[in-house]
């Protein structure tokens, strides 16, 4: 489904975020992606849509790479929830969700706004299976908490049945309770219409309990690959211990 | 290596410490070089005052004034000759019926009447070669608030260009805008003619693009809405690119990897948030034109300004006095106008 070929990534700068990476996701794992801040989780994953590009190797997307030419087609599978929400704040929460659809609408539809109804219909729909309600489709999504501003990031990312997910530590910032329903949600929506999901976590227990499979990251090196049972005490001190190259990083 | 420098820094003893000069010689340069251009540059108005100084004091040659307060009485007194003669403002006016076309007695305008006048004409009579006065008498059409109305019309004439003009310049720098943003156009040259057209319409002020545009397209308002148009186009243009450069990136990221085309990303992310201080540019652009739209006249390309020049050429103060209070209520009245708006909408 998912394949890296010894990814690396060197930002302008010189920061080495990724060194030679390389594994598989099969379809419809829930693969979760540990790893302590700046460890490269986020460069890693916005290679996936092409949102970064690979300074060396390559990867591809139900075999179809991700390379300039072939960018359309791999959005079109690939769905992103975004570290940090992402939304358009003076857009309505249903005016958000639908920009997740704007590749299946007409010139005139996207120019007035005038969204189709079947695709507004089904924005309910996930609005309703995300736990928001109708009285939040027209509030600017600015007025919404952290936690129902992430779940209409989630909405807009499933409105067209992406076959990857690509979700970005998205319960940072949640409570406990908000952060293991968004994750069953993700986890559900994910089972039930067989998606792949990439999703990165800052959280432990929450990886436990929902991953089909853990990946751990260190100074954008692969640590850790394995069932989520397997990952040993000594693996997650490694993955977020202090150490002379993290401190001069920072 | 490092630590080590670290320490012998913080050993040295505070009286070491070496502190920075209140000014730097740096400061004194560029200070010297102020005063030397305000230097070069004063006798920009002292030549014209010593004039004015030696005029008065050939003047005030045998009396006991000094010229400086000669002078200084002589600037308040044309400030105060104009004054006396522009009130009381001329709000009436009267023509002589023979004047107006196709006059029609029965059907008067608003409010006004009709008035016999006499007036001495001084003729010379061919057959005695002797100059006569003759009495004619005229019948006036006084109309109470003609020249008001007339000046009112007028000034509607220079909002309708003031209007016009910003809606063209709006048309103009969308597109503008689009290839000036470095983050949005579509080629690299593309980018570079966007942004030299703008810094080059934005250079060319309004009068002077008039002047040309009255000559290709004849007296009248088209030469001045173009003149505003251009010119706000480049200030607009600029405004809208930056702030589509500085727009948060975050949102842009989320729409373009839904795989939408990029117009299509800065429609959905960067336009909503752009959209009031759009506006607010907009509302000052539209201000500010109807301000220039005032003295398009002056150059014969619309507006109130035609009158204004015409009148004060003519040193016909009250009727100057009119207009100057019409331009000047209705400039503060959108003033005040546009504040309110623009404060509802941030
Ligand atoms: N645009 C950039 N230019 C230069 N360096 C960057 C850029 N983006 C990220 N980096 C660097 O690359 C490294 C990896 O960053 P990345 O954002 O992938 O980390 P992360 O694992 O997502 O961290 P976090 O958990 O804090 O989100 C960091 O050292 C970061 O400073
Ligand atoms: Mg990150």
């Amino acid at each position: 489904m998912l394949k890296f070929q010894e990814v690396s990534k060197k930002y302008l700068d010189g920061t080495e975020a990724l060194k030679t990476v390389s594994f598989e996701v099969p379809p419809s794992q829930f693969c979760v992606i540990l790893g302590s801040s700046g460890a490269g989780k986020s460069t890693l994953l916005k290679m996936v849509n092409g949102l970064i590009s690979p300074s060396t190797g390559s990867i591809s997307v139900n075999q179809i790479p991700v390379i300039p030419q072939r960018i359309k087609s791999i959005r079109q599978q690939v769905a992103m929830i975004h570290q940090q929400f992402n939304l358009v704040g003076r857009l309505s929460v249903e005016k958000n969700i639908m920009t997740g659809a704007l590749r299946e609408m007409n010139i005139i539809q996207k120019l007035l706004h005038s969204f189709p109804i079947d695709l507004r219909r089904r924005a309910c729909q996930i609005m309703e299976s995300v736990g928001l309600e109708e009285k939040h489709l027209n509030r600017r999504v600015t007025e919404l908490s952290g936690g129902q501003q992430q779940r209409v990031g989630i909405a807009r990312a499933f409105i067209l049945n992406p076959s990857l997910i690509l979700a970005d530590e998205p319960v940072a910032s949640l409570d406990p309770r908000i952060s293991r329903d968004i994750l069953s949600i993700l986890k559900r929506s994910a089972s039930e219409k067989g998606a792949t999901v990439l999703c990165s976590l800052h959280q432990l227990d929450l990886a436990r309990e929902f991953a089909d499979r853990i990946v751990a990251f260190k100074h954008g090196q692969i640590i850790f690959d394995g069932a989520p049972d397997d990952l040993k005490e000594s693996v997650i001190e490694k993955t977020y211990e202090l150490d002379d190259q993290g401190l001069n990083e920072e | 290596m490092k630590n080590n420098q670290f320490k012998s820094e913080a050993k040295s003893p505070t009286s070491d410490w070496r502190l920075k000069p209140a000014f730097s010689y740096r400061s004194v340069i560029y200070a010297l070089l102020i005063l030397i251009i305000f230097y070069v540059t004063s006798n920009i108005w002292t030549k014209q005052v010593s004039e004015i100084y030696s005029k008065a004091k050939e003047e005030v040659a045998e009396k006991e004034t000094p010229a400086w307060k000669h002078a200084t009485i002589k600037i308040f007194n044309s400030f105060i000759k104009m004054g006396k003669e522009m009130f009381p403002p001329q709000i009436s006016e009267s023509t002589p019926i023979e004047a107006i076309s196709e006059f029609d007695p029965q059907n008067l305008p608003i409010f006004s009447k009709l008035i016999d006048k006499t007036y001495k004409e001084h003729e010379l009579n061919p057959d005695t070669f002797k100059m006569e006065t003759t009495e004619v008498k005229k019948q006036i059409l006084k109309r109470p608030f003609g020249y008001l109305e007339k000046v009112l019309a007028k000034m509607l004439e220079t909002l309708e260009i003031a209007l016009w003009g910003t809606v063209l310049s709006v048309l103009i720098s969308l597109p503008l805008a689009y290839f000036c943003a470095a983050n949005y156009a579509p080629k690299r040259f593309l980018y570079l003619a966007a942004r030299g057209i703008v810094s080059l319409i934005r250079a060319i002020p309004e009068l002077i693009s008039a002047l040309f545009l009255v000559v290709a397209f004849g007296f009248g308002p088209i030469a001045g809405i173009l003149a505003l148009a251009i010119h706000s186009a480049g200030f607009l243009g600029k405004f809208y690119a930056e702030d589509i450069e500085n727009a948060d990136k975050g949102p842009q990221e989320a729409i373009e990897a839904t795989g939408a085309s990029p117009f299509m990303t800065l429609y959905y992310s960067v336009v909503p948030q752009v959209f009031p201080q759009y506006i607010a540019y907009t509302v000052y652009i539209l201000d500010r034109n109807v301000r220039m739209a005032t003295v398009m006249g002056f150059v014969n390309a619309g507006g109130i300004g035609a009158e204004l020049k015409g009148r004060l050429d003519q040193f016909q103060y009250s009727h100057v006095c009119t207009i100057l209070i019409v331009i000047f209520v209705t400039v503060f009245a959108l003033d005040r106008l546009s504040a309110h708006f623009r404060n509802r909408l941030i």
